[in-house]
């Protein structure tokens, strides 16, 4: 038998070896077989000595061109055994996608919060800077400066909790925000530019809790003196921020009011979300839902804190969150914000 | 307050419906809270005169009256009222109609007798019992003999139910439209307007009044106007349907003829009146002046009340009559057998009535006149318009003397402005010729020069003192919708946060981050909760005057009100929740200058964690918190690092699973599990808390970061297992090893701890290695190594494994 029809033989053989095989053990081994040191195709080409050189070299071809072709065998063979345990062990692992995952936890923001962040980032945005202020506070500062001394009776709109006496210097829950207003200016050096702040956090008033009425709520003041502010100033300012947090499609009208503080004084009304302007029972068939009063700042204001108010004006608005959240939110019953349900909590997880 | 539009209209020329006025007065004056119409709802109701009336047969009190309703013939109706009588003017509510509450009158039979309708009561017909007067309280309402009604006529109009009333809601700075004159004046210069002053007429008589009584004001401070005059010979008897109709439009109930009248007046003008029976004064002195401690009056109420020397009272020279402003007395007030009387006409210092009325708990027609402001001018006119309308209806003799116990200037109002300063305080372009007509709708006085007006504020609207009063009534008058919206345009400088809020807004993203939902609490605590439950200390503020117990303390942690959410949620299946607050706790002694209120962070675990299909939830432990306390205090960003400290005081806590919050030697907080008792009382599921005071921890220096260096080697693991006395913490084993700084240790965690027996901990540690400039060798981890067993060994007696 010629070294051709051996290599032939190599050839039909290991084919069959290969397709038989049934994993990469096997393989190995009739590769070693055939193709290793000690293998037949070494053993053939071992014997290459006794030819001719041009025999040597035709035959030497072919014994490479098999060398080749078994070896890509071999690397078709192994990646089909592959796959093959790959596609069985997929069809072992294939589960029911619509099982439900492991709950993963992302807690939720007060409503609270998610208002007074949401209005904090738009005043920040224009220049507003957050002014912390007391939860306790003096009369002073509460009242007096703001132009509501004793007996004023403005002081009956804000039943308040006093913690010692009610004189100048006793202490209270505050029951607004607005002291933070008569802190800005008594220590604002105007040299270095204008007020503009913003202030917000509980306030607390006498009053029983009932769906519209809580002892302790939120409020968030705005406050700008700087020269030549004009009501028309105040007027923009309220109007943008009530479409920011309302809807850019909402009205928003001023009317008169007044508050001791300002002067002239303004309250803020959008048309009611509920019914769109046409009348309802929540806007009491208006069209219209109080939101906020306003107005600008009183000379005795800036007076009392030293500011000159020939030189100086400005503006201040006072925003209820409470009453914000509730409208934004359809929340019925203000109490629902302070009792922490936390079916009530969850439901705000979209907004946080 | 209500403004009857038929009443205004007497001195005002208004064409607009009423709709449209309150439209406008919403807009440029004060929030119009609804208009009421008496005849809303109401049909078929007419005047009917009463023939026969006769018992029914078989009843006690049913009648069966024969009515003239203006058809030709008369028709019958039973009545039970126990006041109809025959021939009385009645209202009849005609088959077909519509009364009260939309109910329908049917022609009907009682007990076997036709009934064509029904004769009304005034409530029967939508008047609210509070003005209903007290003699027509049970029955049917009749008209008195002064009014001839057309019978078969619609009723309304002689019961003054065509009327449209306004209901304000007033702002505490506009007293003056607490009358009728005040909203002629404000209604006028909505429309350029201008108004007539009412007309009256008095038939005085020369008599000795001035003689026989002897007036004295204590103290013009409080009483600046004070005047009296007296008519003699009055006959009290109710009073003519006009007056009524005036009256319950407005809320008030008519009582008499001359109780009537000052209540008239007093809607007018403002100006609030009050008549004495003069035969009762004991003595014919009058005498205004501060009461005595204690004193003692009985209230035409017939409440006894205590006074003080704040409270204002009118003597009859020794005792109290009136409390000033407030309210008459018992004894003195008109009753249907006066002759003579008294009328007081009086200005009383706001700020007197308004705490002499706040504490009495009283809020008359008066008080709240006196509260807000009195118009100087119109109290005498006010004296003398009551005069001559009690003459016209009670009859009398008016005294022709005025006695004036005090009667000081007031004060007059000028600002010295210009339209371009107004307009720029506005944001509009005023032209001069726009403020004067402004100024003359709203009859202010004014006198022009070269470059300035001088407007002088009239004393019927004390609210007015100053230029931006000025301005802001030409900016309603103007109409604040015709204001332009602009911005300020000031210098924008950057709003950055402060420390503490930053450190706020990233604790709540933590928290959020970390799975838990944010609750808001209340600051005003129960008493009983602090003192059961929490430190009790000195430093806690109470409520000197609480409104509830539920609200009585003011919080000086958060962890206990959570328990009641933690509570409150379980009680509605909520099996595990994990909740965070952020806010403000207080202590303080409210004298000292130490700070009342922290800013805290307080979290709780609680229940287990939720099953799913594929494992029960396990019971959260106090692990499972002191890990989410890591996370926050690592992301927080603070330098230090911080410890627990076996341990606490408070007995809010499991003594034996709580932990101080230690930084260096500060205690900033406290971690730990429910104190078995309180989760026992307040059926709680196993509950772990801490807090901590995030004012403390911006107090330590915040982690920078200056040179990030990741090497490119790795780290090596060594396992390190003993065997200690149980006495021994793990934070005392890390403290020890920390100590000894550890040449290139960078890493200690504990894998394995248990108790082979009762009186040993087995701890076994992962101890990480890394040079991040060379390989370290065996030989210099284990050199390291030996120097930590030996620590171990040495200190703590351990066993190494």
């Amino acid at each position: 038998m010629d070294l051709e029809q051996k290599l032939s033989e190599l050839k039909t053989k290991f084919e069959k070896q290969i397709d038989s095989a049934k994993d990469n053990d096997e393989i190995n081994k009739f590769k070693v077989e055939a193709l290793g040191k000690k293998g037949e195709l070494t053993l053939i080409l071992k014997q290459l000595g006794s030819l001719s050189a041009d025999q040597r070299k035709e035959i030497g071809k072919k014994a490479n061109k098999i060398r080749d072709y078994l070896n890509e065998l071999i690397d078709t063979k192994r990646s089909d055994i592959t796959r093959k345990a790959v596609e069985q062990e997929i069809k072992k692992d294939t589960i029911d996608v619509t099982l439900p995952g492991r709950d993963y936890f992302v807690g939720t923001k007060h409503v609270l919060n998610i208002v007074i962040d949401d209005l904090s980032d738009f005043f920040r945005s224009m220049g507003y800077t957050i002014d912390d202020g007391t939860e306790i506070e003096d009369d002073k500062h509460n009242f007096e400066m703001l132009n509501i001394p004793k007996g004023h009776p403005a002081r009956d709109m804000q039943d308040t909790f006093f913690l010692t006496g009610d004189r100048k210097d006793d202490l209270l829950l505050r029951s607004q925000t607005s002291p933070s207003q008569v802190h800005a200016l008594e220590k604002h050096d105007f040299s270095i530019g204008p007020v503009r702040m913003i202030s917000y956090g509980r306030v607390f008033r006498r009053d029983n809790d009932d769906a519209t009425h809580s002892h302790q709520f939120y409020q968030m003041e705005g406050f700008v003196v700087d020269r030549d502010i004009r009501m028309s100033d105040l007027l923009g300012t309220l109007s943008i921020t009530l479409k920011h947090f309302f809807g850019a499609e909402r009205e928003v009208r001023f009317r008169p009011s007044y508050f001791p503080f300002t002067e002239p004084s303004v309250e803020a009304d959008v048309s009611c979300f509920f019914c769109d302007g046409t009348g309802c029972s929540i806007c009491k068939h208006t069209g219209w839902i109080e939101v906020l009063g306003a107005g600008m700042t009183h000379p005795n204001v800036l007076n009392a804190a030293g500011v000159d108010s020939t030189t100086y004006s400005g503006f201040a608005f006072g925003m209820g969150m409470d009453r914000f959240a509730m409208l934004k939110y359809g929340i019925e019953d203000i109490r629902d914000l302070y009792t922490n349900d936390v079916r009530f909590l969850e439901k705000f997880e979209g907004e946080s | 307050m209500l403004i009857s539009l038929n009443w205004v209209k007497k001195y005002l020329n208004l064409s607009v419906t009423a709709d449209k006025l309150a439209a406008k007065t919403t807009m440029t004056s004060q929030e119009v809270e609804g208009i009421i119409r008496p005849n809303d709802g109401l049909k078929n109701i007419v005047v009917g005169k009463t023939h026969e009336v006769t018992m029914m047969p078989d009843s006690d009190h049913l009648k069966l009256c024969q009515v003239d309703v203006g058809t030709g013939e008369l028709t019958q109706i039973v009545c039970g009222a126990p006041n109809v009588k025959s021939n009385q003017f009645v209202i009849v509510a005609l088959p077909g109609a519509r009364i009260k509450d939309n109910v329908k009158i049917k022609r009907g039979k009682m007990r076997g007798y036709e009934s064509n309708g029904m004769i009304c009561s005034l409530e029967e017909i939508g008047f609210n019992n509070s003005v209903v007067p007290r003699e027509y309280a049970d029955g049917i309402y009749y008209f008195p003999e002064d009014v001839n009604p057309e019978i078969g006529a619609s009723a309304f109009e002689y019961l003054g139910m065509d009327d449209e009333i306004i209901d304000l809601d007033l702002t505490p700075n506009r007293g003056d439209l607490q009358s009728i004159m005040g909203c002629v004046h404000e209604f006028g210069a909505f429309y350029h307007q201008k108004s007539t002053m009412p007309e009256f007429s008095m038939n005085l008589t020369s008599d000795k009044f001035k003689q026989e009584i002897k007036l004295t004001v204590d103290n013009e401070e409080c009483v600046p106007v004070y005047k009296l005059r007296r008519i003699q010979g009055v006959k009290i008897a109710p009073s003519p349907q006009w007056l009524k109709n005036c009256l319950w439009n407005v809320g008030i109930r008519p009582i008499n003829n001359v109780v009537d009248v000052t209540n008239y007046v007093l809607y007018l003008y403002g100006q609030p009146m009050h008549a004495f029976d003069y035969d009762t004064l004991t003595s014919k002195q009058v005498t205004v002046r501060n009461a005595r401690s204690k004193e003692v009056i009985e209230t035409l109420d017939g409440v006894k009340r205590e006074l003080n020397n704040r409270d204002i009272v009118v003597t009859d020279g020794t005792n109290p009559i009136a409390v000033a402003g407030v309210m008459g007395d018992f004894a003195h007030e008109i009753t249907s057998n006066t002759t003579n009387i008294l009328l007081e006409s009086a200005i009383f210092d706001a700020r007197h009535v308004r705490e002499t009325a706040k504490r009495l708990g009283i809020r008359s027609e008066s008080s709240i006149r006196f509260e807000r402001g009195i118009n100087p001018d119109t109290v005498e006119v006010a004296l003398n318009h009551a005069a001559s309308l009690i003459q016209e209806i009670a009859g009398g003799k008016i005294s022709e003397e005025v006695l004036v116990g005090s009667c000081v200037d007031f004060p007059v109002y000028k600002v010295k402005t210009s339209a371009e300063k107004i307009g720029h305080k506005i944001g509009i372009k005023l032209s001069n010729d726009e403020l004067i007509s402004i100024l003359s709708d709203l009859g202010f006085e004014y006198e022009e020069s070269s470059s300035d007006i001088l407007v002088t504020f009239p004393h019927r609207r004390p609210d007015l003192r100053i230029e931006e009063d000025l301005v802001e009534e030409v900016a309603r008058l103007y109409g604040y919708d015709q204001i332009p919206m602009t911005l300020p345009s000031t210098q924008i400088k950057p709003a950055l946060l402060t420390p503490l809020q930053s450190v706020v807004a990233k604790t709540r993203d933590i928290m959020i981050g970390c799975g838990f939902e944010e609750i808001v609490n209340y600051t005003l605590v129960p008493k009983n909760e602090i003192e059961n439950w929490d430190e009790v200390c000195d430093d806690t503020i109470v409520l000197p005057n609480p409104m509830t117990e539920d609200h009585e303390v003011i919080r000086r942690s958060m962890l206990r009100g959570m328990l009641n959410v933690i509570r409150y949620n379980q009680a509605r299946r909520s099996k595990f929740q994990h909740l965070f607050e952020i806010g403000h706790t207080f202590t303080g002694n409210l004298k000292g200058e130490d700070q009342f209120e922290h800013t805290k962070l307080a979290v709780c675990l609680s229940g287990k964690y939720p099953d799913s299909w594929q494992q029960k939830g396990s019971n959260v432990d106090f692990y499972d918190l002191s890990g989410v306390l890591a996370t926050v205090m690592k992301r927080i960003g603070i330098s230090k690092q911080y410890s627990l400290k076996s341990g606490s005081s408070s007995e809010l806590f499991h003594p034996g699973q709580v932990g101080k919050i230690m930084i260096e030697n500060e205690e900033i907080g406290v971690i730990g599990k429910v104190n078995p008792l309180l989760e026992k009382q307040l059926d709680l599921e196993p509950t772990f808390i801490f807090e901590i005071d995030l004012d403390m921890l911006l107090s330590y220096p915040r982690s920078k970061i200056s040179k990030i260096e990741v090497s490119k080697l790795n780290p090596v693991d060594r396992d390190l297992s003993f065997f200690v006395d149980k006495k021994y913490r793990n934070q005392d084993i890390i403290s020890a090893i920390n100590d000894l700084k550890i040449n290139n240790l960078i890493g200690i965690k504990l894998f394995d701890v248990y108790a082979p027996n009762p009186e040993v901990t087995s701890f076994a540690y992962s101890l990480t290695f890394l040079n991040p400039q060379k390989t370290l060798t065996d030989q210099e981890i284990s050199s390291e190594l030996a120097k930590v067993m030996k620590m171990l060994e040495e200190k703590f007696d351990a066993k190494i494994r």
